[in-house]
């Protein structure tokens, strides 16, 4: 009986999320470009689910911190798991190849939406990415690549090399892969 | 959305470090000033167990622990860490503690974890330091000395170590029985917190 009451649709399609999947939805970039998708697709995105269930989706969506490049990416990824009869294992497949090829200035950016648009998936995989490219890298590549300076007194960093030496050991050269 | 300075907010770095090994970690700790302090930050530090600690690649590669005592009592008392599941692969880093008093490796034993923080401290002599430490990213603190009474007799003593969230840091929590033999030695308790302090001592009759 309970479990007819959760379900009073039964069998029959969901006519909400049948609606879902007909109605598209246009978001803009902060380079002005448009790009539609279905709404099935957009709501991935809590962020966005947000915004159109409080209606304030009036037909554009601006997404004033994401840039036509990074947001085609995220699109692209957001088709992908909206889509119907598409495997848990087909989108693992796809969610590896999707991030393989991202050079870390990418990757940064599509987290960065990831996260402003709260994909949750798409967030953990691309931080786990991220990490993995981090790891065996030397300090001198990880100050270059997040843009930090050094503010230890050469003495200091002497002093940190000699009392973690063994963590140097196995550092690989600094290219970017 | 690329920009030259700062590329990522502070909390997605502190989330993508959480899943570093720890030997990158370490190394990591002299990026800058503000790395090095979220590295060792205790938060951090359980999250970074929460998260490598607990990830999948990682499942075996639990952490076993020995103390090595040395012939000479006065020598500083070592750890050594072995991953359970091939022991025979693990380059052996020794870490090294320096306890402050002589002859206190003698009586120091492992009494306790939390996150993969150890802490080490004596069972019988009041006047030893207790020091926390975490092998794998080889940070050690001592936490300040303190003593019940001012006498150099064994006492009984006991600890537990535990993570106070509301306060984001470690504490422990050190214990010494009554006596029963030797009435006039109460029982007492005292709580640390790693940030360095004596939080506070009670002291009770030991008829209680």
């Amino acid at each position: 009986m309970a479990r007819k009451n959760r379900n009073p649709v039964g069998k029959n399609v969901d006519p909400e999320a049948q609606k879902k999947k007909t109605r598209t939805l246009t978001l803009k970039s902060s380079d002005g470009q448009e790009f539609s998708i279905s709404e099935s697709a957009a709501v991935l995105s809590i962020a966005i689910e947000n915004m159109v269930e409080d209606d304030c989706a009036g037909g554009v969506i601006p997404l004033p911190l994401v840039d036509g490049g990074t947001l085609a990416r995220v699109i692209t990824y957001l088709n992908k798991h909206a889509e119907d009869g598409a495997s848990d294992e087909e989108k693992r497949k796809f969610d590896e190849e999707f991030v393989s090829g991202m050079e870390m200035g990418v990757l940064f950016d599509v987290v960065l939406a990831a996260n402003y648009l709260d994909i949750r998936g798409l967030l953990r995989e691309v931080r786990r990415r991220i990490a993995d490219r981090m790891k065996n890298k030397s300090v001198e590549w990880v100050r270059k690549t997040f843009h930090i300076e050094s503010d230890f007194t050469p003495e200091e960093e002497e002093q940190m090399k000699k009392e973690f030496a063994w963590a140097w050991e196995g550092v690989d050269s600094d290219v970017d892969d | 959305m690329s920009s030259e300075e700062n590329p990522l907010p502070e909390d997605l770095i502190v989330e993508i470090l959480s899943w570093l090994p720890p030997e990158t970690l370490a190394s990591f700790r002299s990026v800058s000033k503000s790395w090095c302090s979220t590295i060792s930050d205790a938060k951090f530090v359980a999250k970074h167990q929460s998260h490598f600690g607990n990830s999948l690649e990682n499942n075996s590669d639990r952490i076993v622990i020995l103390t090595k005592r040395h012939a000479d009592p006065r020598a500083p008392l070592k750890l050594r860490l072995f991953p359970d599941s091939n022991p025979g692969t693990l380059p052996e880093h020794n870490m090294e503690l320096d306890l402050e008093k002589r002859g206190a490796a003698e009586s120091c034993r492992i009494m306790g974890s939390c996150d993969g923080l150890f802490c080490l401290a004596s069972s019988s002599c009041d006047y030893v330091g207790i020091q926390l430490c975490n092998p794998c990213v080889r940070w050690a603190a001592r936490l300040p000395v303190h003593c019940f009474s001012n006498e150099f007799n064994p006492v009984d003593l006991y600890y537990g170590v535990g993570f106070d969230a509301s306060v984001n840091d470690y504490k422990v929590l050190k214990l010494r029985r009554p006596v029963t033999s030797r009435m006039h030695m109460p029982g007492a308790a005292a709580v640390f917190s790693v940030k360095g302090q004596v939080l506070e001592k009670t002291q009770r009759p030991s008829s209680t």
